[in-house]
């Protein structure tokens, strides 16, 4: 996990310290000091005493709770995101956070918003968008969940709503149309 | 022991019930009904199983490991 910082004070002639949200070292700080502080030919780096300190603000512990929580709600959704794919699909996600997902009528790409690759059983090649309801509230890993669970059990559910577009052309309201599967031809 | 798993801010919120527990099973049907009430979908699937074994349920089931609820989709 990346961890975020906080802005923990502003120390003039120092620099900034920072504490570390997530991670490993979840709670440390760390000054960032500015590089003029300390490549060569800066006169102030052995000569003037370092300035009083002032006396530390208060940490924001409302913005570190929500973060840790974010952290918390983003390794669930992952979790659980992880259990419901393949080997294939487990690697897809891990290497580039995107999966190909087979359906009767072709397959769909998930992971990136609004851009949906779709390639169709007769070579129809779209760019679809479907959301779930209030996705913004989500992890992302969570609206991946969404949508391969009804993709994968209800896939005329997914391609009736979707909005779609060729490659370069312009969005178009749902239904997706769509080839009939290969089962259908045989 | 079943666990549903409903997709929230958190993550996912989870519900369990204990198939010995009379009073869990029932708060966890009424909790079932009130998602469901919210056009949100359900599958069952045991703790771990891929999507391919995910199946769509519209009544709760108690023996199931584990429910995940999805919320409806809509065209972006």
């Amino acid at each position: 996990m990346i961890p975020s910082l906080r802005l923990v004070e502003d120390i003039p002639e120092w620099g900034t310290l920072v504490a570390l949200v997530g991670g490993e070292h979840h709670g440390a700080n760390v000054l960032l000091v500015p590089a003029a502080r300390i490549l060569p030919g800066d006169s102030r780096r052995h000569g003037s005493p370092p300035p009083e300190r002032r006396r530390w603000r208060l940490i924001d512990d409302d913005l570190a709770t929500r973060e840790v929580a974010r952290a918390e709600a983003t390794r669930r959704a992952e979790a659980l995101l992880d259990s419901l794919l393949d080997d294939q699909q487990r690697a897809q996600w891990r290497s580039r956070r995107g999966f190909w997902v087979p359906t009767p009528f072709g397959e769909v790409e998930l992971g990136r918003i609004s851009h949906l690759r779709f390639n169709g059983v007769d070579g129809t090649r779209l760019v679809l968008c479907v959301l779930p309801t209030r996705f913004s509230e989500l992890p992302d890993a969570d609206i991946w969940t969404n949508l391969l669970l009804v993709l994968h059990a209800e896939p005329l559910r997914f391609f009736g709503v979707a909005n779609y577009r060729t490659p370069r052309g312009a969005w178009q309201s749902g239904p997706v149309p769509l080839a009939l599967p290969r089962s259908a031809v045989d | 022991m079943g666990t549903m798993r409903i997709l929230d801010r958190t993550g996912d919120t989870a519900v369990t019930w204990d198939l010995d527990d009379e009073s869990t099973i029932r708060a966890a049907e009424e909790i079932f009904e009130r998602e469901a009430a919210q056009s949100k979908m359900a599958f069952a699937r045991s703790v771990g199983a891929p999507v391919e074994e995910a199946e769509r349920i519209r009544s709760f089931d108690p023996s199931a490991e584990e429910i995940i609820w999805v919320r409806p989709i809509q065209g972006g």
